[in-house]
Parts: C-alpha cells; structure tokens; sequence
C-alpha cells in the first residue's frame, strides 16, 4: 500500500502542474485557472486519468452541487440574503480557439476560405493586454460590496450602523427648505409581522430626530419594505412633528427634571458651559440636533427602549420653564451663585411682585424642584479590588512620600531656569 | 543647603535653653541692630492710622463686577441657583461683602528692613569638624513669626543670627506659606519684569510679590516702586480700582510728592470726592504743608485750585482738567433745562 502511494506521487511529479487540470476541447468542460490552456501545438500534456468529475458533470451540475437550496428551504427564503455562494461564469470572455498565443486556426475562429483564397493556420503577434482585459471583464459586475469608506466623525453608534449616523436634512415642504436641519437616525431595524396572505410579512422600521441645533427639534417614526423609503419617510414625519424648545443661554436646559415614559426614565441634570454631553447615546444624539451642549442624563429602567427614551426627554423638554416663569409662578428673586465669581448672587430672573415670607414646609431647593418628591439613587463610588490586597496597601505606603513630587519637579525647574 | 537645616528636636530645644540665658545676660536686641544715623521717617507709622486707611478705602472705589469678575478656578461646577425673597437676598449680599472688604485689605506698608548683623559666640574649637552650615530653627508651637529663634553655626565655628533672607527661606520649609517659592521666581528680575511691566500686567506682579515677599523685604519695595512708577508714567491707574493695591499706589504717589496725574484722572472720572480725599491724604502725610489750613466755605473747586497752587509742581494740567469737567457740568444742567422745557 505504501509503495503505492509513492508511485502515485511520483507520477504527478512528472506531470506539469498545468496538465494536471487540462483543459479538453469539450464545451462542457471547465477551466478553473485562467491560463492553464492546452495548446495543440507542439507538445501536448496529458493526464493519465483523462476522466474526473469535472469532466463528467456540466458546469450548471457542478454548481448546483455547491449552491444547493432546498424547496422548502427557498420557501424560508434561504439562499436570498447573500450566505450562499453566487454562480459565477468563469469562462466569461474565453472563446473556443482563442488563447494566449494569437493563432489563426480556420474552420475554428476563421473562415476557410477568404475571398479566393485558403487561409492558412498561422500565428499573429501576441496581444499583450489580453490577461488585463479578461479580468477587468469578469470583475466589472463584482463591484456591488465594496462601499466608500465612512470617515470616523461620520460613524454611527457602532460600525457602519446607521443608528447615530446623519441622513441629511428633510424634504422640502413647497417653498420651504430645511436649510440648516440635520436628521440623525436613532433606530433601524427589520420588524416582522404575520400576515394571512404572505404568511411572514418583513418591513423596515426607522426612528429619526431633527432639529435645527437652535432649538427645533422633533421625531418620527416610519416603516417602509426597504430602508432607504423607511429613512425618508421617518425623516418626513418628524419634520412634520417639529417642537421649539427654548435653552438657557443657548446651551442647556433650565432645570433638572425626571420624566418616566411607561418602564424608561431619564433623569436630566442642568449642567455648565464646557461640560458637554453626558448621556445615554440615543439622549445625545438629540441634543446635538437641537442645540443643547452641555447636559448629564441618566436613563434608568428599560434603556434600550429608544422610542420611549425619546418620549421621555421630549416631555421633560416640552414642559421645561424659564427663570422668569419660575419666579413670577412662585413669587421669589431667581439668584445665581458661581464659585467663579466668589458667590456674588446674580439675579437671573425678578417676580413682578415678591413675596415677603416662606414657609419652612416648602422645599425650595431648586435642584429638587421638578423631580415630584422623587430622590435620585446615586450609585455609591465601589472601590478597586485590590483597595485591600496587601502588595497594594505596601505599595501606597511606599509612593505616598512622593506624591506631588512630579508638579513640584517642574516647579523647581521653572524657578531654575 | 537642604542637609544643614535637617536637625533633631532634641538638640534645637536643648541650645534654645542657652540662648535664652544669653540674651538676658547679655541683652542682645533680637529684633534690631543698633543704628549710628537716626532712622528714617516710616511711613508705616503714618499708613496704620485709622484715618489713613479709611481715606485710601475712599479712593480705592468698590466696582463688585469688577471685583468678582469670573476667574479661572479648577472645578467650578454648576452654578447654584436659589429661590430667594428681597430680604434674604439683601443677606446674602451683605455675606458677600463681607469677604469683598479681605479682598480689598491694604497691604502694610514698611520700612525696609535693616540687615541681622549679630554673632552670638565664636567656637574656634570645633572649627573644621562640618563641612555646611548648621541651621537652628526654634518650631514650638505657639511663637510670633518675627519672633522665632533662628541661628547658623558657620563650619568656621561661629554661631550668629540667621539673615533675613535665610530666615524667610527656613521659615517657608517649616511654615510653607500658600503661593510663596522657596527661591525668588524670575518673574520680579529683568528682563522678565520689564516684560511684564511692559504688558501691563500690574495686578498680577503685585499679588505675586505680596505672596512671596515679606512687606518689609527691600526687593518687594524695589518692585512695588518700579510697578507704581510705571503706572504712574502711563496714567493706568484706573487698572489697579478696586483691588487691594491702589491704596499702596496713592500712597506711595502721596509721598513722592507725585500726585498730579492720578488727581487729573479722577477728575476726568468724574471722582470728585476722591481728589478731596487724596488732598487730606497729603495733609496728613505732611502735617506742616502750606495747604493744611482749611477754609471753610469753599467750593471743592476753589478748594483744588488752591491745593494745585501750593503744592502740586504741573498745576497747570489740573486746572485743565477742572476747566473741562466744569463746562461738561454746565452742558449737563442746559440739557437737562432744555428737555424739561
């Protein structure tokens, strides 16, 4: 058995590597590698086993045998989404005849006569982009997967998702343009539903923001059999739903405020300029649209659920009031206090008439105020695992004599130099 | 430098204990050397005066925007918003004035300091034991900082009393100060204080030199006369309102005689009571000037003049000024006639 298998071996060994899949001037044959031509010219190679499975099966069979998808699994719509491999002609532009070497064979690529005349079986000059021309032939329908690069500042929440990329601004409305809107998608996914006619009835589901960054904003939802309408339509829809949010100063909100939209819940902090935006994605991505820069929100309950995260904060928005609402609602001076400014009381905002006492009862505490009697859970800071391990307390007992010793290093060389 | 001041507290107490017996033998003056010249007039004296230091808060004005402009600080946070009533508003604005007048606290005003010139002893037996200087710092708790014991045993042997300089630089080890350096920064040296000069950055140099310098240290009094001089060339001195060094400012002008400027850019400002107050501020810093007899029923104009005359060199600038601010209150009082009518 063994001397056998040597034998077997030494045998292709002789073989050229081209022979070893010659091509035989057989239409229904195939050729897998491009320039692997058998040339009846002067020394023909051939295999021993002249027969194999490539040349007993045509090329629809051989196919078929690697793309197979049954009945029922078509039924399912299985071999649709691109898993299964696509047929592809690989003697696309290869005729019987020609090749490589520019022969003139008549009665195959030529006629036998000509005019008077017998032609006669010659060689032409070679044609150098052949090869080229070939490929960029059979690579030219191939193109469909490759897509632009997407420049980090344009990416989504996640990979070349569109959920948190920009679809641009809505569109016009008769005369009115949305010059300066910018819509960013918050949700793209396929819904299903069970119909009685078609049985499994698949659509896209798209859920957009826009806004003006200057404080219009406003969302919509739509469902279409294919994105792109989804995306359009959405976008229309909450063009349609525009709301104007007045900011304070231009850059945050005018007070914290809790909102709950069945289980998710946002709690929303007003917060300085520089800060930025401090928030579940989704939160972000609307504020960007319309204008808010500095925020902190924490969602709570169930998070994922983007539409009803939405609802919330556009709630909270919508029923938001200014400093002089407050004071004229509730009869007091709004006065601001910065640590940067020695705490020197600013007064924001004047009732027309102020009251002269408060009770001890009324919470006025303005951080608190819009939160219904609701306290926040502020999760309590959880130490580092190794707070306690042994290397580490010697560790910082070790470093401790140095602390600073970086700053205070510069320091010298400052004075130094 | 560092090692010799490193000492155990066993051997600064046990030499405190001689040091004091010295001293009553002997009666060294710890706080002064003895002087041959008699000692110049101090215009500390003068600036402690309860008078003087209301007069020079006069002058200083109280802009509060200005004096609680927005500064850089690390981590402001969000602004507090409270709901307040009138009078509790009215107190919290009381709160704040109150850190507003430590803010606009004078910094004192000194002679420059004369130098230590005072040797306790000199042990010629343990010359050449120690190759450095051994420093004796007395830190129990509870001394006066001028009255702190701080003495140096030379390698030669001799034990005297540290100079004022290596006493602001040992006291900073033990008794760090917040903003000061323990070497002078290059900031109060040419060419980086011309430069500053130049860009006009007085309030900081002032701060600075009030955080790393004694007042009676005669560099910061070099560098308080070059800032002031400066100012004063360029007639900046509306840089230094409201804020702690103006009142040194008029002060030190008032005793240089040098009043002119600032006396005309008050009036262009329209800080009548402040040129009145500057005018007593003088007499009272030269009780015997010619100006000191007051009349009484003299309109503040007549009143100007007249101090111009007496004492000021350019009289001719502030009677200018006075001329100017009279015809703009004359144009004042037609126009308002004219919109009454």
């Amino acid at each position: 058995m063994f001397s056998r298998f040597l034998a077997k071996r030494s045998f292709f060994r002789h073989v050229a590597s081209d022979a070893k899949k010659a091509k035989f001037p057989s239409k229904k044959c195939l050729s897998v590698v491009l320039n692997k031509q058998v040339t009846c010219h002067t020394d023909v190679i051939q295999t021993r086993h002249s027969s194999s499975f490539f040349t007993h099966l045509s090329a629809d069979e051989i196919w078929s045998g690697v793309s197979a998808v049954s009945r029922a699994g078509k039924k399912r719509g299985r071999g649709k989404r691109g898993d299964v491999r696509k047929r592809v002609d690989l003697n696309k532009g290869q005729f019987i005849g020609e090749g490589k070497s520019n022969m003139v064979w008549p009665g195959l690529n030529s006629h036998i006569i000509k005019g008077r005349e017998l032609v006669q079986q010659q060689k032409l000059p070679e044609n150098p982009d052949r090869e080229a021309d070939l490929i960029m032939l059979r690579e030219k329908g191939h193109s469909r997967g490759k897509r632009e690069k997407l420049s980090p500042l344009d990416r989504g929440w996640s990979g070349r998702r569109l959920p948190g990329q920009t679809v641009g601004s809505p569109d016009p409305i008769g005369d009115y343009k949305f010059t300066g809107f910018d819509t960013r998608v918050l949700e793209y996914k396929l819904v299903t539903n069970m119909t009685g006619n078609q049985g499994r009835k698949q659509r896209f589901s798209c859920f957009v923001v826009t806004g003006n960054r200057n404080g219009l904003g406003g969302f919509g939802l739509a469902k279409a059999p294919n994105g792109k309408a989804a995306v359009r339509k959405a976008k229309n829809t909450a063009a349609q739903k525009m709301q104007y949010f007045e900011l304070c100063d231009g850059h945050t909100v005018w007070h914290n405020f809790y909102e709950k939209e069945e289980q998710t819940a946002v709690f929303v902090k007003k917060k300085e300029k520089g800060y930025g935006l401090v928030c579940h994605r989704a939160i972000k991505t609307i504020c960007e649209v319309i204008g808010i820069k500095d925020l902190h929100a924490k969602a709570e309950g169930s998070t994922k659920n983007v539409q009803r995260l939405t609802k919330a904060f556009f709630n909270g928005l919508r029923k938001m009031e200014t400093h002089q609402q407050l004071a004229d609602r509730l009869g007091l001076n709004v006065v601001e206090l910065r640590k940067e400014m020695d705490n020197y009381p600013i007064v924001v905002a004047q009732p027309e008439k102020c009251r002269t006492e408060v009770s001890a009862e009324e919470d006025l505490e303005f951080n608190r105020l819009y939160y219904g009697g609701k306290v926040e859970y502020v999760r309590p800071k959880s130490k580092p695992f190794f707070e306690n391990f042994h290397a580490h307390r010697k560790k910082v007992n070790l470093t401790l004599r140095f602390r600073n010793q970086y700053w205070a290093k510069i320091q010298r060389q400052a004075l130094m130099e | 430098m560092a090692s010799s001041m490193q000492l155990s507290r066993f051997t600064c107490q046990r030499l405190f204990g001689t040091f004091q017996s010295l001293t009553r033998h002997q009666g060294i003056n710890l706080c002064h050397t003895s002087n041959q010249e008699p000692p110049p007039v101090d215009p500390g004296a003068i600036f402690i005066q309860p008078r003087v230091q209301q007069l020079l808060h006069n002058i200083t004005g109280f802009d509060e925007i200005k004096l609680h402009r927005t500064r850089k600080i690390p981590r402001r946070g969000t602004p507090e918003i409270k709901l307040l009533t009138d009078d509790q508003l009215k107190k919290v604005k009381e709160d704040v004035i109150e850190l507003s007048q430590t803010k606009l606290q004078l910094p004192p005003i000194m002679l420059p300091r004369k130098p230590v010139d005072a040797v306790l002893s000199r042990d010629t037996e343990i010359a050449g034991l120690e190759d450095a200087k051994h420093f004796f710092v007395d830190i129990s708790y509870g001394i006066p900082e001028r009255k702190r014991h701080i003495v140096v045993r030379e390698p030669d042997g001799t034990l005297r009393k540290a100079s004022w300089e290596e006493r602001d630089r040992v006291m900073e080890v033990y008794y760090h100060r917040k903003g000061r350096k323990m070497t002078t920064p290059k900031m109060f040296e040419s060419p980086q204080f011309e430069k500053l000069l130049e860009e006009g950055k007085y309030e900081y140099v002032l701060n600075q030199a009030c955080a790393q310098f004694e007042p009676d240290s005669p560099v910061y009094i070099e560098v308080l006369k070059k800032t002031y001089d400066c100012i004063d060339e360029r007639k900046q001195y509306d840089r230094l309102r409201t804020t702690r060094h103006f009142g040194g400012l008029a002060f030190h002008l008032v005793v240089e005689r040098r009043i002119e400027n600032l006396m005309v850019d008050m009036i262009q400002r329209n800080l009548i009571e402040n040129v009145l107050d500057l005018m007593t501020l003088h007499q009272v810093v030269f009780p015997d000037c010619r100006s000191s007899q007051e009349h009484h029923n003299v309109s503040f104009m007549d009143k100007i003049k007249k101090f111009a005359e007496l004492e000021c060199r350019e009289k001719d600038i502030i009677e200018l000024a006075l001329q100017t601010f009279e015809d703009s209150l004359q144009s004042e009082v037609r126009t308002q006639k004219q919109s009454t009518v």
